[in-house]
């Protein structure tokens, strides 16, 4: 496994040398631009550790703020658009972004490291199709009877066709977005992106491969979102309905029976140990069994539910579409909805400090009031 | 010197005079035939108001703009008409039924581009949303529309997921517009837009058919500014009415004589018909800035035409008869006034090295103009006096005065006296300083927001001002040409470094917001993946690109594929947001250097005034060198003397500068109206040193003092000096009330410099003239006493 992802890292870095002298600009590799009007840009991910807030969002910007000082922009070697951030420690970061790019921080943000790129995952890609081509050409000759011998053929039909697509993919370059990290502990961590891509690390992020076969997605369906629980589950959320579930720290992943046959954009532990999921058009499902069943909550919206966060005071607050912020009283499972006054797709919302909220969206970074009136 | 009864011998005639008078009833006859057959012309001219004639066309950015007009014509010429309640929101049922009819009203009017109109009443208004089966969607009129509650809370809801909030609906949802594109050329006909006509059948069918208490009309638009602007215009016919009226009275006032005053009336009017018919033989019209020229031309005409009425009086006065009292009057007054003429004329000409259309022909029109009046008051004006006489009643009054010491000449006298010579050039000095500083802060181009050439409280203005209150685009918009090679436009490579231009720009102070082919695909990335702004961004696949813009609006990009405009809005159209946006335009060219992509500035009416101002910012001040070397050579070959120079030339520069300072005050800026009448400021207010001057010679020539020979000048055409400057400022003056901002501009600026130009005249040319030691030593010394 280790000289495969030093041959890829090579290769990759030689193509990522080779794509940086042939264009004037390539968004992977072009540091992120310093904007006086960054907080305005559009941004996509949002978290928190202790008392660090972090934005990521379009043209590679990350945004720290501590406490209750004031934004900063950190410099960031690439300009891609970031879709997530995950916290390993105080110090390390893990920020997801399109064209398959990774960023690390291990000083709490100050500074960036891109890990992964998309022309080195076009490469990883290609040699795991090419691995599992091999495998299955050796379980062909060895296969016990021509039935399994057969299946085994129209497995590899279907992977040449891949093989195939990935070697085209190569002139095209890398178009797989990465939409989430998510750390188990220091060295062993999972990113998951568009069409099915699940990356694993066992090294802190130095080398990945690709584990996407461990997730029963033959559509390839897009992978939204991994959440894990104080059990160590972890859970992948995708598109139309999708959701697996690990108990055995990622090594394999279960299908779950799903509520809903729509996209789901997030989940959440609450401070219950329910598990929530949410999605298109305003549903949201809650599992008290750890996803084995679930139940349907009335959101009071028809639109999208993209982000979510657990108050302090154990209300679950989701966002979304226009403006639309929905609060869970975690008794009643009760929803009230509010309307930002910006009325832009939300996609992340986090509790500053007491009433105060940070959002993010297509408005950039902004506040919200803790609201006393509900919108109609 | 007690009496001002010095004369001089009248000297020889020369062969101009000869000429003039041997034949003058062939002259009448010939003045005639010409007035009537350029009176025919005259009447012909038209308001021609060609907006490409207000841009510098040979400007890169024009050039540009030009290359790509056909394409980006789906940005530009559209109006927008915004319908109003104030009562209440705009769903409600009866609001919604005056939104359908103001929507077809408009449709049917000429010009309109029927089948891209857009308001929520129009099938291509839709909205749409994924729902776990893929899109939905509709008209945002719901098909089952019949006013009652359940189906406008349906509207309600179709709106909000319409996008179109903002856009088609106002923000506070008080009003809605209607998008109306116009069509340049009528396709039916083949017959260009009158833009007077539309304008007008706009205000007759939709805002006066619609208004109501509770319901207002607002309507914006390129096509709406050309209509005020040639309707305003129309008003200025008003003004040439009430000027001539004015300087009627102000005639009779200063000579007590109806007929001198309706000869030298018709004379300047005789002008201002050869000019307007020159004008259409030349094939060329009359635009709202060259409408100034025949205000000047009476102006001018009127103020040579006294000069000459003066001497023949003071002639008649003397016991000349008619005939003896025209040619003397002529003969004494001829070089000057000629000198005075072509300066004005020369002074105009030299508008010519501003690369703008309508300060072209505006110097084109003044320098004919200037032309006729050689002809119609130094030529015509004694004839017509050698026949008709000046009136008993005149001639009465005049000798009444004769023996009083005029104010005029009592009151600036005395500024060729040391105390007063030294006090005036001080004072000027101090103003002059406080001038050049204030001048500094003179900006360049338009300051006001909206239509900057109507006034900031216009019918349009207010409409627009609330457009940008309610609606989310402004109107200033900047926009940059995205060149790429055919069929390149929408390639990944291009769009990424579009993308991040974009970025750049919306990070430049001043700057709203971008919107391009990027946008659109960004947003179309994000709408095909269920609205998840996890997505939004530009892929690398062509495929996915072109799947991402299927849904764009028309226009962010040419039929080629090789230019794709990206639209930039401004806060503002002041200059220095200009040009930090064309700042940024480049420093992002330099450092994305590429061979591939070429960003093309500017179209976008802040586009075209970048170039205007930039065009401006240098001429203004090679037009100054100009003007000023040209006067200076004219009256260097007149008075052969540097001195004498200086006497005349300084007090204009004091004006120059006094002018500028007070356009930095007024907050009037450097523009495509204000810049020619800097020049005309400089080339009219010669005249008033010129003549003076003319007169002084006279007097030193025959060895009497400055004090002297200023008093003789004075008493010789000094009442003419400040009549003169009174109504050359009248004439413009009337402008300060034009509806047309920048006309207004010109008439305060005009009235400003013409006043400070005849008390620069009067009071400076003698005290710099002592200060210069100007005339005999011995006799100079003599005058303290005086």
């Amino acid at each position: 496994m280790k000289w495969i992802a030093i041959c890829t890292a090579l290769l990759a870095s030689f193509s990522a040398h080779a794509q940086q002298a042939g264009d004037d600009y390539d968004v992977i590799f072009a540091p992120s631009p310093q904007a006086q009007r960054a907080q305005q840009g559009v941004m996509v991910g949002l978290n928190r550790y202790l008392d660090q807030t972090i934005v990521v969002g379009a043209f590679g910007t990350i945004l720290t703020k501590q406490g209750e000082q004031d934004w900063q922009q950190a410099e960031v070697p690439t300009s891609v658009l970031l879709t997530s951030a995950h916290y390993v420690d105080a110090n390390t970061i893990w920020v997801s972004g399109h064209d398959g790019v990774l960023l690390r921080s291990q000083d709490a943000g100050a500074s960036w490291q891109r890990m992964l790129d998309g022309f080195q995952l076009l490469n990883i890609e290609l040699e795991w199709l090419q691995e599992r081509e091999a495998t299955l050409l050796t379980r062909i000759e060895d296969a016990e009877d021509d039935d399994e011998a057969a299946e085994y053929e129209f497995l590899l039909d279907e992977l040449s066709f891949q093989v195939q697509a990935a070697e085209i993919q190569q002139d095209v370059g890398p178009t797989k977005p990465l939409f989430d990290v998510l750390f188990t502990d220091a060295e062993h961590g999972f990113a998951v992106g568009a069409f099915g891509m699940l990356l694993e690390t066992h090294d802190g992020g130095s080398s990945w491969a690709i584990v996407s076969e461990r997730l029963d997605n033959p559509t390839a369906f897009h992978l939204n979102k991994l959440v894990s629980n104080d059990a160590g589950d972890i859970f992948v959320i995708a598109e139309a309905g999708q959701l697996f579930r690990s108990d055995d720290n990622g090594a394999s992943f279960e299908l779950l029976d799903s509520p809903y046959q729509g996209s789901f954009f997030g989940g959440l532990f609450d401070q219950q140990g329910r598990f929530w999921v949410y999605g298109l058009r305003g549903n949201v499902f809650v599992s008290e069994d750890n996803g084995d069943t679930f139940s349907a909550l009335s959101s009071n919206t028809r639109y999208n539910l993209n982000g979510g966060t657990l108050m302090a005071d154990g209300t679950v607050v989701l966002a979304g579409h226009s403006g639309t912020l929905v609060f869970f009283d975690q008794d009643t499972l009760e929803a009230q909805r509010f309307e930002h006054s910006s009325n832009v797709p939300l996609s992340g919302v986090l509790q500053d400090a007491g009433s105060e909220f940070i959002l993010v969206g297509r408005g950039g970074v902004m506040q919200f009031l803790s609201p006393q009136v509900p919108a109609r | 010197m007690s009496d001002s009864q010095v004369k001089f011998s009248q000297g020889r005639a020369s062969v101009a005079e000869n000429l003039l008078f041997r034949f003058r009833a062939g002259w009448l006859v010939g003045f005639a035939v010409i007035t009537a057959f350029l009176l025919y012309n005259a009447m012909q001219v038209r308001p021609d108001a060609s907006f490409n004639k207000m841009i510098p066309e040979n400007h890169e950015f024009i050039q540009n703009f030009y290359q790509y007009q056909d394409d980006l014509s789906a940005l530009g010429n559209a109006i927008r008409v915004s319908v109003e309640t104030t009562e209440g929101t705009i769903f409600d049922a009866e609001y919604q039924d005056i939104l359908r009819q103001v929507t077809d009203e408009l449709s049917y009017i000429a010009g309109v581009n029927r089948s891209q109109i857009r308001s929520i009443w129009t099938p291509n208004v839709r909205w749409s949303e994924v729902t776990e089966e893929g899109f939905v969607g509709g008209p945002v009129i719901p098909d089952s529309y019949d006013g009652s509650q359940e189906s406008l809370e349906q509207l309600r809801q179709n709106v909000l997921r319409s996008g179109e909030v903002g856009n088609l609906v106002a923000n506070n949802f008080r009003s809605a517009l209607v998008y109306v594109p116009l069509s340049e050329i009528n396709p039916e006909t083949g017959e260009q837009l009158d833009y007077a006509e539309f304008s007008q059948n706009l205000e007759r069918l939709v805002r006066e058919q619609y208004s109501s208490d509770t319901i207002n009309i607002q309507i914006v638009g390129f096509a709406k500014v050309v209509g005020d602007l040639i309707e305003g215009a129309n008003q200025v016919g008003m003004f040439f009415v009430f000027a001539m009226i004015i300087t009627f009275v102000m005639l009779f006032l200063y000579s007590r004589c109806v007929r001198s005053s309706l000869i030298v009336l018709s004379c300047s009017i005789i002008a201002v018909i050869w000019q307007l018919g020159i004008i259409h033989l030349i094939g060329s019209g009359i635009n709202p800035y060259s409408m100034l020229v025949p205000f000047l031309v009476f102006a001018i005409g009127v103020s040579h035409g006294v000069q000459i009425i003066n001497a023949v009086m003071a002639n008649r006065a003397d016991g000349a008869d008619k005939m003896l009292a025209s040619r003397y009057a002529f003969r004494g007054l001829y070089v000057a006034g000629l000198t005075a003429l072509a300066s004005d004329a020369i002074g105009f000409t030299t508008l010519m090295v501003i690369d703008i259309a309508v300060i072209k022909e505006l110097a084109i029109a003044a320098s004919i103009g200037v032309a006729v009046i050689v002809l119609t008051n130094l030529g015509l004006l004694p004839i017509l006096t050698s026949y008709l006489d000046v009136s008993k009643r005149g001639l009465q009054y005049q000798e009444s005065k004769r023996h009083a010491k005029h104010p005029v000449v009592a009151t600036f006298t005395r500024f060729a006296t040391p105390r007063w010579a030294m006090g005036a050039v001080a004072v000027s000095l101090v103003l002059a300083m406080f001038g050049l500083w204030k001048g500094q802060y003179q900006e360049i181009g338009d300051l006001d927001s909206g239509a900057p050439e109507l006034r900031p409280d216009s019918r349009y203005n207010l409409d627009n001002a609330f457009m940008v209150e309610n609606y989310s685009a402004s109107t200033d918009i900047f926009v940059v040409m995205a060149e790429t090679q055919p069929g390149q436009c929408i390639a990944y490579n291009n769009m990424a470094l579009m993308d991040r231009f974009q970025w750049h720009m919306e990070n430049v102070d001043g700057v709203q917001a971008v919107r391009s082919i990027v946008y659109a695909s960004k947003m179309g990335m994000a709408g095909t993946n269920e609205g998840n702004l996890k997505w939004y961004s530009v892929n690398r696949d062509d495929f996915v690109i072109n799947a991402s813009i299927s849904q764009a609006p028309s226009g962010l990009m040419n039929q080629e594929c090789s230019m794709a405009p990206i639209v930039i809005y401004l806060n503002d159209h002041k200059a220095q947001t200009l040009n930090r946006v064309v700042e940024e335009v480049r420093a992002f060219s330099t450092e994305f250097p590429t061979e591939e992509l070429d960003f093309l500035m500017a179209a976008g009416n802040a586009g075209i005034e970048a170039a205007t101002n930039k065009v401006i910012e240098t001429a203004q001040i090679e037009m100054l060198i100009w003007v000023y070397s040209v006067v200076i050579a004219l009256c260097l070959l007149t008075f052969r003397s540097i001195r004498t120079v200086l006497c005349i030339v300084l007090p204009l520069m004091f004006t120059t500068i006094m002018s500028q300072a007070l356009m930095a005050t007024l907050g009037i800026g450097v523009k495509v109206a204000t810049l020619p009448v800097i020049a005309l400021g400089v080339g009219i207010g010669v005249d008033y040193g010129i003549y003076i001057y003319s007169k002084m010679r006279e007097a030193l020539r025959e060895g009497l003092s400055l004090l002297e020979s200023y008093e003789y000048a004075l008493t010789k055409t000094g009442k003419a000096v400040g009549f003169t400057g009174l109504t050359l400022a009248i004439g413009v003056a009337t402008w300060i009330w034009s509806p047309i901002k920048f006309q207004a501009d010109m008439g305060i600026l005009l009235t400003f410099m013409f006043i400070w130009n005849m008390l620069g005249a009067l009071i400076l040319i003698p005290a710099l003239a002592h200060l210069l030691r100007v005339g005999p030593k011995d006799a100079n010394k003599g005058t303290d006493k005086a």
